[in-house]
């Protein structure tokens, strides 16, 4: 579930769009200008082999992972939408992007794609939700935007299917909104290198910052869900799961890391004694980075050591956690019916077969120590393994771990109490014992994780805005009678 | 659709996998499903922490021969098959093991899960054995692939599975759902060793995940496949249920059907069923499905008496509860000279089937060889022990035989009997008072015959192994695959179900299982059982 990927079209909110200010409709037309000039730059290009361009547009479509959102799973057509993308105002389905007339980009020229890919606006006029991470795209350079829409014109196949419509609770249903939003927090900037840095460097930035999107989940969000470029990269949550600091900071970020521990989780998602990818991680690596050519994934790790380091609330590196645990010993065969032995009753049925009684896993199970899940300072990956499980194909093996929340066979399902009995005994055998986890946290996990300011405040945006219309028609009402009353005399 | 007067379209008697794909089947395509279990519910983690704790940790069999129990549940109102609920009669004793919980006897089972051959149709009227099957393969062809797609079945494609070394057998329009497991180091040194002597290895097709299979994790070689898989890899009939209850069927647990009735027209019309605490409650359908085990099921039709039905329910036939077969077999300890440590990988996998089909089945019995993957530590480590060995004797002969003892077992194919049978007890009961079933047993000189061939296997196998022959049991032993019970047949006089498994005397009732199988094959029958029952749903569709 990756939380923000997708274009998106409602033509129930066009009728809003002609409403938009002025302010907002010059920004749309400085859009327009700006594709406009997309469209010259690409005319240039057309000289170029169209295989070469193709085919860079197919690595770069799998650099930006556009598949992961745009594929439904389970067998979804290739990038013809439907994904349903847990954002915290509600599913956000993914849109058709394949080159069908009626129902994808067919009808698209290269600056309306441009325009989508980079501003988040789709050729209709309406507005891309943030889902869609047209703010890391934003600084895709023009050559790549063409090799991207040759790809996706020439090499995709077109497929007529109209994927489901996205329908967010109001406010959020006003699509027009997200103009005033993108004036606010979309910068039109395409990557500028930095001539102080390597050309590797400078690479990897373009690859984590245009490309791969890191920031969309690794970048703590404002108030607004609009990422706080202060502390980029420096944690954010997606959806249930925690999306941890990847800064060079030594203890909360990547700094402790070698270069090629950074290079084989990048390739496979998983590093034995640090970290293993799940949920949206999972997915990138399968979908895109493994697929990354060596020198791509070592510019990515030389940018990543090189991130301003930004120091979360961590004590020690969340990897430096635990050690093998020989409480199997004393507490087998125990009635389990004391609060405190429900956690190793759990872990021992329905963890220890593969992680093994001592946590420490084998060639095939990660350990449960030394292990980001269990090391950091919140909970909500190792509880998210837990109820959501895990799935990862790298080389085409299968790296899999079973839901045990709602999604497992009734034999298999546990109770929010189960989940945080047993997070409880990994944590306190194997990992950060200071994290505590209660029943209330796995419901929150469960329902989606934690809920930003824009979510909490969404059921009040409305009343608030009905008092103030009406305190503002009072005081017109007001201004206006007394207007009228010193009229009248005269 | 449900009409008002009736509680469900559809009532499903026993919750394992039979019962399990026709209640998902149904409830999908939004009919009003009851299922109801004898047993409780069970988590998977509260099984495998029992097995954990137990001190003796044998097979389905010897588990129950020595009195060891089982992990799973015994309830006054649905006793475990493991202790002294089972009765028997004859000169073979039909000492099985089947389990009352949600999800039925699966959870332990070993989870071959074989097609029949062409020929194994035929047993009549190619070797004039047994009985032929109303059906042949090509009508079942469509449904094995429906049954290994429901289950998740892992094989070999472009096997010869009638044991000839030849091409691909039996016909299969649809490659294996999933690609076979890796062979362990045992079972590809015993390969080689044995195909010297015309021994032609196959793999056998089981319910254990090969990649990730919908919910279940890749098997990871735990060799627990019984008492119980503990990552849930292996097919268990649980996994239909769970889906039949995300479709809003309604399963009843600890609900023990006791009375089946019909009206006048001979449809049925109720089932009576008893919860722990002896009240009893009764539900209608339009349609009703049997599949309660073979032993269940033919029981619970003999104790439906009435005045109309004074034989029980789909009893007019005489032959409920009779022509009970069993794949009843021999086994053989060896110890080879060389380490071959079995116990790596699942509990089964390869076996031969040079003497599956031929013309010898008119003078003996199709049989399968197997070799046991289990691990042998703990059994032969108590027998040094008692032998008076310590110290580094004893850790000398544990290493030693814990890498070199192989256990090899032969399924033979029964024929049907009508003396073999089961029977309500007159004079036992369980806590809610109802018979306690009786289990008459015996084999022919047919089975002998078939001993004694596969004895002289046993013998050539353990030359080409090189290896010591430790002991040899020829008595019978109980393979837990119970077949015959409700007979399939074109002729209501001799058979209890129709050619679509719907009971000749009553339209609206289906028995699913085993218990239809008009002859045995040598083969475990799960997959046969869960193919037929993938028709009954197809048929139910139709009428419902």
């Amino acid at each position: 579930m990756p939380p923000y990927c997708g274009f998106f079209e409602s033509p129930s909110v066009k009728a809003v769009l002609f409403r938009y200010s002025s302010t907002a409709r010059s920004v749309v037309i400085g859009l327009f200008a700006a594709c406009s000039l997309v469209g010259t730059v690409c005319a240039q290009d057309a000289s170029r082999p169209q295989a070469e361009l193709i085919a860079r547009g197919r690595y770069l479509a799998m650099a930006a992972d556009c598949a992961a959102c745009h594929t439904a799973p389970e067998g979804g057509q290739p990038y013809a939408g439907g994904y349903g993308i847990q954002s915290p105002l509600g599913t956000i389905f993914s849109t058709n992007i394949t080159p069908s007339k009626v129902n994808g980009i067919g009808e698209y020229t290269e600056a309306d794609f441009a325009r989508a890919v980079r501003a988040g606006v789709a050729k209709d006029g309406t507005h891309l939700y943030p889902a869609m991470p047209f703010t890391a795209y934003a600084k895709l350079s023009d050559t790549d935007i063409s090799a991207l829409y040759a790809f996706f014109k020439n090499e995709v196949k077109p497929v007529d299917q109209a994927s489901r419509k996205t329908e967010l609770p109001f406010p959020f249903s006003i699509r027009a909104s997200m103009a005033v939003w993108n004036m606010l927090f979309l910068s039109n900037e395409r990557f500028q290198p930095d001539a102080a840095r390597s050309a590797d460097w400078n690479r990897g930035a373009y690859l984590a910052e245009a490309l791969e999107h890191c920031s969309t989940c690794h970048t703590p969000r404002n108030l607004f869900m609009a990422e706080d470029t202060r502390s980029a990269l420096s944690g954010g949550t997606v959806g249930p799961w925690s999306a941890p600091n990847i800064t060079s900071d030594k203890t909360s970020g990547i700094g402790g890391w070698s270069d090629a521990e950074l290079l084989q989780y990048l390739r496979t998602g998983h590093v034995a004694g640090k970290a293993q990818a799940a949920g949206p991680m999972a997915e990138d690596v399968e979908h895109s980075l493994q697929h990354l050519t060596d020198a791509d994934l070592r510019a990515l790790v030389t940018y990543l050591r090189g991130t301003k380091p930004v120091a979360s609330s961590d004590k020690q590196p969340r990897y430096s956690f635990g050690k093998p645990s020989a409480s199997e010993a004393s507490l087998r065969g125990l009635p389990g019916q004391a609060p405190a032995e429900n956690g190793f009753h759990v872990f021992s049925g329905a963890c220890a077969n593969c992680h093994q009684a001592d946590g420490s896993g084998n060639a095939h199970y990660p350990s449960l120590f030394n292990n980001t899940a269990t090391g950091a300072d919140n909970p909500d990956n190792l509880i998210s393994t837990i109820l959501f499980g895990l799935n990862r194909t790298v080389d085409g093996v299968p790296v899999f771990m079973p839901a045990f929340g709602p999604d497992a066979s009734f034999t298999d399902r546990l109770s929010d109490k189960d989940v945080a009995d047993v997070s409880n005994y990994v944590l306190s055998q194997f990992g950060n014992a200071a994290v505590k986890v209660g029943p209330e946290d796995v419901a929150r996990v469960r329902e989606g994780g934690r809920k930003p300011f824009l979510a909490l405040a969404a059921p009040y945006i409305a009343p608030i805005a009905v008092v103030v219309a009406v305190i503002l028609l009072v005081f017109i009402g007001l201004v206006v009678a007394r207007g009228r009353r010193r009229v009248a005399p005269a | 659709m449900a009409n008002d007067s009736y509680d469900a379209d559809l009532i499903v008697i026993g919750s394992g996998v039979m019962g399990g794909l026709v209640a998902a089947s149904l409830a999908k395509a939004g009919k009003k499903v009851i299922i109801l279990e004898a047993g409780p519910r069970v988590d998977r983690r509260e099984i495998v922490e029992t097995f954990r704790n137990a001190p003796v940790k044998l097979s389905l069999a010897n588990a129950k021969l020595q009195g060891a129990g089982s992990p799973f549940p015994s309830l006054p109102h649905a006793p475990s098959t493991y202790g002294d609920y089972l009765q028997y009669e004859g000169p073979v004793k039909y000492n099985t093991s089947y389990l009352r919980v949600v999800g039925g006897t699966t959870w332990h089972f070993g989870s071959a899960l074989w097609r029949m051959i062409p020929n194994d149709f035929k047993l009549q009227s190619l070797y004039g054995r047994g009985r032929d099957w109303p059906i042949g393969y090509d009508d079942l062809e469509a449904y094995y692939n429906r049954a290994e797609l429901e289950l998740g079945v892992t094989g070999l494609d472009g096997q010869d599975e009638s044991g000839q070394g030849g091409g691909p057998m039996p016909p299969r329009s649809m490659p294996f759902p999933m690609e076979q497991l890796n062979s362990s180091y045992m079972f590809k040194t015993i390969a080689e060793k044995l195909s010297v002597g015309g021994f032609n290895p196959v793999l056998e097709p089981h319910g254990r995940a090969s990649r990730p299979y919908g919910r279940r994790p890749v098997c990871a070689g735990n060799n627990n496949c019984n008492p119980v898989c503990p990552i849930g890899a292996k097919y268990d009939g649980s996994m239909h249920i769970d889906e039949a209850e995300r479709h809003g069927a309604k399963l009843l647990d600890n609900s023990v059907v006791y009375k089946i009735e019909a009206g006048d027209d001979g449809k049925i019309t109720a089932v009576w069923y008893k919860r722990p605490d002896n009240s009893e409650h009764k539900l209608n359908a339009r349609y009703f499905v049997l599949a309660a085990y073979g032993i269940e099921s033919a029981k619970l039709l003999l104790i439906s008496t009435s005045s109309k039905y004074p034989n029980g329910i789909a009893n007019s036939s005489d032959q409920v509860g009779r022509n009970l077969m069993d794949h009843t077999g021999i086994s053989m300890n060896m110890l080879t000279k060389e380490d071959m440590w079995p116990g790596e990988g699942p509990t089964e996998l390869l076996v031969y089937l040079n003497q599956r089909d031929g013309a010898f089945r008119k003078d003996y019995p199709s049989y399968k060889i197997k070799v046991r993957n289990t691990v042998p530590t703990a059994q032969m480590t108590e027998g040094f022990i008692k032998k008076g060995l310590l110290g580094s004797k004893l850790d000398a002969e544990i290493r030693k035989y814990s890498a070199r003892s192989l256990n090899w077992a032969i399924d033979f194919e029964p024929l049907p009997l009508p003396e073999n049978r089961v029977t309500p007890s007159k004079t036992k009961f369980d806590a809610l008072g109802l018979p306690v079933p009786v289990l008459y047993y015996s084999v022919t000189d047919y089975w002998n015959a078939g001993r004694d061939r596969g004895l002289e296997d046993l013998n050539k196998i353990a030359q080409l192994l090189d290896a010591e022959v430790l002991s040899t049991d020829v008595k019978w032993q109980n393979r837990q695959h119970v077949m015959g019970t409700t007979r399939m047949g074109d002729d209501p006089k001799d058979s209890v179900v129709d050619r679509d498994c719907r009971t000749h005397d009553h339209s609206n009732m289906f028995i699913a299982g085993t218990s239809v199988m008009p002859s045995a094959s040598c083969m475990n029958p799960t997959l046969t059982g869960a193919a037929l029952s993938v028709r009954i749903a197809d048929t139910l569709l139709r009428e419902i």
